[in-house]
């Protein structure tokens, strides 16, 4: 009875062990220079804030470059631009992208298929008028907001 | 030297004396049934001994039951922790990917006017 608990109370020894060396060792940071010249041209525009990012970020990030050389070229070159836009966001701004980006996820299908005709249509619209529909949305938050549709 | 040689040695050169003196014989009849007495008190300890001993022995197994399972209770606990980073890490690469490469660009998210565009009654 003793030896089976004290065998136990070691193996729990063990997995606690092992575990806190996966998850709670704390990684080393990944430099810029530690990337190889691929991952830099792909992130090339978050090189000035990326020794600074968090590991969460920088792991995404990564994550994203893995995934690049599988795109089609057309779609490369669009990751590249949306990347220098997003490097000038603030976290703020990102986050109330990624919070309308779930909104917008969570319409029907039928619905979502509408959305790049919805942005096009937009463009086509005069200054003057999207001016007065962004008026009408600041207007609008300032009251008590209606129910959300997205 | 141990008792065990002592007892052996003793009981060797008693059994080599025949005829036994009588008196003799009484006497280590005497001394054997004391030594057996005092031996028996020394194995049967008191009753308040025994319960200690007892609730001592029950103590250890219980702390080392209740070692056990703090242990494991922090191995789940840090096993969910880093799970949940893992888990969180992916959802942010699977949105922020989307962005990247989605059909609607960055500014479509940030302009408000967009987003009233969508709101407005369809015709």
């Amino acid at each position: 009875m003793a030896k089976a608990t004290i065998s136990l109370v070691i193996f729990a020894l063990a997995l606690l062990a092992s575990t806190s060396l996966y998850a709670g060792k704390p990684k080393k940071p990944i430099l810029w220079r530690d990337l190889n010249a691929k991952q830099q041209v792909i992130l090339a525009p978050l090189a000035p804030d990326w020794d600074t990012m968090g590991g969460t970020s920088k792991e995404k990030w990564l994550g994203i470059a893995k995934r690049y050389p599988a795109m089609k070229i057309a779609v490369q070159g669009k990751v590249r631009r949306r990347i220098s836009e997003w490097a000038s966001l603030t976290v703020q701004e990102r986050q109330g992208i990624r919070d309308k980006y779930r909104k917008l996820k969570a319409l029907t299908f039928e619905r979502q298929q509408t959305l790049p005709e919805a942005w096009k249509q937009y463009q086509q619209l005069s200054e003057t008028e999207r001016e007065l529909l962004r008026t009408a949305t600041k207007r609008q938050s300032t009251k008590i907001e209606p129910a959300d549709r997205f | 030297m141990s008792e065990h040689f002592v007892g052996y040695q003793t009981r060797h050169f008693l059994n080599q004396i025949d005829p036994i003196d009588p008196r003799i014989a009484a006497r280590l009849v005497a001394i054997r049934v004391n030594v057996l007495a005092r031996k028996q008190e020394t194995t049967n300890p008191s009753l308040l001994i025994t319960s200690v001993a007892s609730v001592l022995d029950y103590s250890r197994a219980l702390a080392a039951k209740l070692w056990l399972v703090f242990l494991l209770i922090i191995f789940a606990a840090l096993s969910a922790s880093s799970w949940r980073q893992s888990h969180f890490t992916g959802e942010l690469e699977k949105i922020d990917t989307a962005l990247l490469t989605g059909d609607l660009p960055i500014n479509a998210y940030t302009d408000p006017g967009f987003d009233a565009w969508l709101k407005r009654p369809s015709r």
